[in-house]
């Protein structure tokens, strides 16, 4: 890969990640304070990651296998806000705590 | 108090000590790359180094030990078994430490001899320390083992938290017999070496951290020992089941066989995803106990560890852990980066929370507030986050110019060294490494102070405490 | 619901670690067998005997080590006994002065002195130290380099005096050699290729 791939394929991908925090972030502190604002903001995160993926895919040299992972990683990244919070809830209402 | 949690307390105030050698020793280190010829043939910067990285490794280890003594014997009901060979094994462990260092900066290297392995520097990375100091570490290990298994035993059970701990204890134990061969192949001593240091900080360091933070999230949330353990278990499968072959992303350049690029890039790259639930986890557990906790900063330093673990090892990991750019990046200051942001969010605040836990009961307190944590936790992590942002850059400008334009020789690499954004890069590392110093100092004071100012604030907690 | 109970968890933590566990173990037995001297990646020690280069190879996409005829290194023929001597003393000395804590090998150490994995056939000695020391071979540079290395410093990067014996050079030029043939899928990149020589 070319020394400028190099950057923006890295960059792209650390932003990759990066979303995906913000997004578990920003839709965890929603759900805990009720704000439908920050639900919306997640989502918004999670869409520039979608972005963000299809930019990796575009203008990035790696070859198809790699940008197929992304791809899943991507979709497995949506899921664990959701998931890990509702089974949360679910074992500490069991533990008699909420 | 037990005494076993007498013996944590000075295992606290030892690892601080030795986090305060790691803070000098990396000033030190930073200052070489900004002064060309400082102190050459005087004070090599391997020296400063090695001081650096191995205060950090045993800084680390001392504050995992402190933390299991502490929450031990309330965890299992009764006095930690073999408490006094551990106190004994404590003493002697500093001693080592301190003849080891005073070696390392008076004589420096030895010739080239089985001798200078046995006493001065056995020379591979973070287990420079020579076999005799080895030993005792082994022997150290082996005390603490003892008493965490004896304990359980003589106490009739094991909790999962426990019994998680103990079988993590095996392998760390086992894995650090890599501190003693020098064998002549460096790609069979690299491909050992890795299994010490990945298994450790990547595997079942990991797991031990994940165990401190179950005892004390039910210290410090009163969260129930159900769900603490099956958060336990859920986090073991996910940074195992990554962690373990994730190990191949140090065998992309070794001389090992090219399987090596996709098995570990992939195993990598899935790492970051038990981390995200991490944080999601941490917002949880913030939340659902409205942020009443008594003990902010202990809570405010849990919270850093799941931040910082989740950027530093998962943001900043992801960016170069793909074999395409790992062959660019791998031994540059990118690295660096990464390193610094990750051992602090993974491990350096979290052993900073278990500190607060303990001084908080050591010192008969109902809780920890106050002016002084709030600086150090800023000008700490704004102090990590400036150093992995500064060494980034440089990284990155390595990267580019010495390894995908200029081809890695010498002259690439000094091309790179003087490049305008590499050296950018070091002077931001170096003024937020004061920044971080500066924090040091702070955390000092307060460790020391915390509870014993007699402020407003602090007398009121008291009185309720007392009262309650 | 099995999810809720620690059990179903306890088990599978377990049987990732089993699984993968034993994955590592069989992959590490192959990895052994190829990184052992005389492997499919790591060379005899005897390889100091033979000249070295670096090329591109299009099957695999990346440079590889290619062992060439015969290029005595101090005009010496070694056995297999003598150069695993060498090679080994070479180690003895590269650990004994911790040159990891300032270079890194195969991009491990320390990153304030160049990586040396290729060393051996970086133009600098050939073309610059060579000269400067009055080397009678690379090898000989080598040597002159590590025993006087602030003689003539060609950047401002500064490496200090170790107090390496003659002998000690030597064999950390032939540990340098023989690392040199190591196949290490590429790694570093063109090395030589680049603009900057």
């Amino acid at each position: 890969m070319s020394p400028q791939d190099l950057i923006r394929t890295s960059l792209l991908l650390g932003a990759f990640v990066l979303l995906a925090g913000s997004y578990g972030l920003l839709y965890s502190v929603g759900l805990l304070l009720d704000r439908p604002a920050l639900l919306l903001a997640s989502h918004v995160s999670f869409a520039l990651q979608c972005l963000v993926t299809s930019a990796i895919i575009l203008l990035t040299p790696l070859t198809p296998w790699w940008k197929l992972l992304i791809v899943a990683s991507c979709a497995i990244y949506f899921r664990i806000p959701p998931v890990t919070w509702r089974y949360l809830h679910q074992i500490h209402e069991r533990s008699g705590e909420d | 108090m037990y005494r076993s949690q007498q013996l944590a307390l000075k295992y606290f105030a030892a690892a601080i000590v030795l986090f305060g050698i790691m803070t000098v020793a990396g000033i030190l280190s930073s200052i070489y790359y900004v002064r060309p010829g400082f102190l050459l043939n005087t004070f090599h910067f391997s020296t400063a180094k090695i001081l650096h990285i191995d205060t950090l490794v045993i800084w680390l280890l001392m504050g995992f030990f402190g933390a299991v003594y502490w929450f031990l014997p309330s965890e299992l009901g009764r006095e930690v078994e073999g408490i006094a060979l551990a106190e004994v094994f404590f003493y002697i462990f500093c001693a080592a430490v301190a003849v080891v260092a005073v070696v390392f900066i008076f004589v420096q290297y030895g010739g080239s001899s089985e001798f200078s392995l046995w006493f001065i520097n056995q020379g591979r990375k973070y287990v420079e320390a020579p076999r005799w100091a080895a030993i005792g570490v082994v022997a150290v290990v082996a005390v603490f083992m003892y008493n965490v298994i004896g304990t359980a035993l003589k106490a009739g059970k094991i909790t999962g938290v426990v019994g998680v701990l103990i079988v993590d204890l095996v392998p760390l134990f086992a894995l650090y017999l890599d501190a003693f061969p020098a064998l002549t192949n460096m790609s069979q001593d690299l491909f050992w070496w890795w299994w010490l240091v990945h298994l450790w900080v990547e595997a079942t360091w990991e797991v031990l951290i994940a165990c401190i933070m179950a005892l004390a999230l039910m210290q410090l949330l009163g969260t129930s020992r159900w769900v603490v353990e099956i958060w336990l278990y859920v986090e073991v499968a996910l940074v195992l089941g990554t962690g373990v072959l994730g190990l191949g992303h140090h065998y992309f350049w070794i001389g090992t066989p090219a399987y090596w690029l996709g098995i570990g890039g992939f195993f990598s790259a899935l790492e970051p995803l038990p981390l995200l639930g991490m944080v999601v986890h941490a917002i949880y557990d913030a939340g659902t106990q409205h942020l009443k906790t008594t003990n902010r900063p202990a809570f405010y330093w849990v919270l850093a560890e799941a931040f910082g673990n989740f950027i530093g090892a998962g943001v900043w990991g992801f960016m170069m852990t793909l074999p395409q750019i790992n062959l660019f990046a791998h031994g540059t200051q990118w690295t660096v980066s990464h390193g610094h942001f990750a051992f602090w969010g993974a491990y350096g605040c979290g052993v900073l929370a278990v500190i607060y836990l303990a001084l908080e009961k050591a010192r008969g307190l109902g809780g920890l507030d106050g002016n002084a944590w709030k600086w150090s936790f800023a000008l700490l992590n704004i102090g990590v986050a400036g150093m992995a942002g500064g060494l980034l850059v440089s990284g990155m400008a390595q990267a580019f110019y010495e390894r995908a334009i200029g081809g890695s020789t010498l002259g690439a690499f000094l091309a790179a060294q003087r490049n305008v954004w590499f050296m950018d890069g070091m002077y931001a590392r170096l003024l937020f490494g004061l920044l971080f110093a500066a924090g040091y100092f702070v955390l000092v004071y307060d460790l020391l102070t915390i509870g014993e100012r007699h402020t407003e604030a602090e007398l009121e907690t008291r009185a309720a405490a007392a009262g309650s | 619901m099995y999810t809720r109970d620690p059990a179903f968890w306890r088990a599978g933590a377990i049987s990732v670690c089993l699984v993968t566990g034993v994955v590592l173990i069989i992959l590490t037995i192959d990895t052994l067998a190829a990184i052992s001297p005389g492997g499919s990646h790591v060379p005899l020690y005897s390889v100091i005997n033979r000249h070295i280069s670096y090329e591109y190879d299009s099957d695999r996409r990346m440079y590889v080590p290619v062992i060439g005829g015969e290029e005595l290194l101090f005009n010496r023929k070694y056995t297999e006994a003598e150069a695993t001597e060498l090679v080994g003393k070479g180690k003895l000395v590269i650990q004994s002065r911790a040159c990891i804590d300032c270079h890194t090998f195969f991009g491990n150490g320390a990153y304030y002195a160049p990586d040396l994995t290729k060393s051996w056939l970086d133009p600098v000695w050939d073309a610059t130290w060579k000269p400067m020391y009055q080397g009678t071979s690379r090898e000989d540079a080598i040597v002159k380099f590590l025993m006087h290395p602030n003689e003539f410093p060609v950047g401002f990067r500064f490496m200090p005096d170790l107090g390496i014996t003659r002998e000690e050079g030597e064999a950390v030029a032939a540990y340098l050699k023989w690392m040199s043939a190591v196949d290490a899928n590429g790694f570093p990149t063109r090395f030589g290729v680049g603009a900057t020589r």
